[in-house]
């Protein structure tokens, strides 16, 4: 070991980290060495003096921890909402998703409601056609003015229509009569071929 | 100092956002934390600022904090981190190229010298043992600090720092030397006395 090596056991020592056996080496070493023996003696002094320099002090210890408290507390509130806020951004694709299903749920529930609805208009204005018909023959097998009236208003229109396209065979207007209603004929017009498939 | 069950309770409390236990926590460090910093740049502002600046991030990262080290000792790091980050950045804007090596104290008590005229020995002494202190390397002079200054054990220091205890050690050991050989003058003429 050379002196410079013997000057860190001197630190060690210093600092009370030197094993007995190297402080006996080092002890050995500073007997024959002067300079490492002034080495430690100065580092000594050095150590010494400086246990005894001052404490820098802050000038304004409480005014200090009063601005410290006061940025805290305002640090503290911001967290809080960052926090907040942050959970909300977290939880955005969950809410996102929530939404969407719901007006999924919404828009199918309207679709198929409106659906229902359609069928049931098609199959109400059905009845109100056969209620209609119905109603027409009942009041025409009760007046005989009105019947005969609508009777010559329909054979007009057959007649005006064959007229229309030409068919032959068909020169009098009686050979449209089997149209006309028969006040006498006791039918049941909605069973009868009226047009309507069967069972409607 | 506060007995470590009492500590852990504050830091849970100051966690939860509670900023009177925090500052309970803090008060006993917060002039030691100043006087390391003050140490280590040499101002007192700057040493006033870092101080809050230390106390802020420590409140920020509280749920970082897990007690494998005391709270002195995560406290003392990262007071360290930020005196380290502003030199850096001080040395940056003057354009050193030399790395956080040779700050010169701003703090005229540090800087300047008395005339023998105006002082004694002794008060020399002192004086030239505050500039030498001021001009160690930021490395050697952060350890020599912790140690001495700070009353940490080498084995803390290390967990500061970040690097093993022999480390820390053999930076002590460069710091006595280098300062043994900035006092020469000073040592000198109290021998001839």
């Amino acid at each position: 070991m050379k002196c410079p090596d013997y000057q860190k056991l001197i630190s060690d020592r210093m600092d009370g980290r030197l094993s007995p056996v190297l402080e006996e080496k080092l002890e050995a070493h500073l007997k024959t060495c002067q300079g490492c023996r002034l080495y430690e003696e100065e580092l000594n002094i050095i150590e010494r003096e400086i246990k005894k320099l001052p404490d820098a002090e802050p000038e304004d210890l409480a005014g200090l921890e009063a601005i410290l408290r006061d940025r805290l507390v305002r640090s503290a509130t911001e967290n809080r909402v960052r926090r907040k806020k942050s959970k909300f951004i977290r939880w955005a694709p969950v809410w996102a998703a929530g939404l969407f299903m719901i007006a999924a749920v919404i828009y199918l529930a309207f679709s198929i409601k409106s659906v229902e609805q359609n069928q049931n208009l098609d199959l109400a204005s059905l009845m109100s056609f056969e209620d209609s018909y119905l109603t027409l023959s009942q009041t025409l097998s009760t007046d005989e003015g009105l019947r005969e009236k609508y009777n010559e208003e329909i054979l007009d229109s057959i007649y005006a229509e064959v007229q229309g396209q030409g068919l032959e065979g068909l020169d009098n207007q009686g050979d449209y009569e089997e149209q006309t209603i028969n006040n006498n004929d006791d039918k049941d017009l909605l069973s009868e071929n009226i047009g309507l498939p069967e069972g409607r | 100092m506060i007995e470590k069950e009492q500590e852990l309770n504050l830091v849970n409390r100051a966690r939860k956002g509670e900023v009177e236990a925090f500052m309970t926590l803090i008060r006993a460090y917060q002039a030691p934390i100043y006087r390391l910093i003050y140490r280590l740049t040499g101002n007192r502002e700057d040493a006033a600022d870092l101080t809050q600046e230390t106390m802020l991030k420590a409140y920020g990262g509280l749920k970082n904090f897990r007690a494998r080290s005391s709270f002195r000792t995560w406290l003392h790091r990262i007071a360290v981190n930020e005196t380290l980050n502003h030199l850096n950045k001080l040395n940056r804007e003057k354009g050193k190229v030399e790395y956080l090596d040779a700050i010169k104290p701003t703090d005229p008590a540090l800087a300047a010298v008395p005339s023998p005229e105006e002082s004694s020995l002794e008060e020399e002494f002192k004086h030239g043992l505050e500039r030498a202190l001021a001009e160690l390397p930021v490395n050697y002079k952060l350890a020599f600090s912790l140690v001495a200054f700070q009353g940490l054990s080498q084995a803390e220091a290390a967990e500061v720092l970040g690097c093993s205890v022999g480390t820390v050690s053999w930076k002590i050991h460069e710091a006595r030397r280098m300062l043994r050989e900035k006092m020469r003058p000073y040592l000198n003429r109290a021998e001839e006395v």
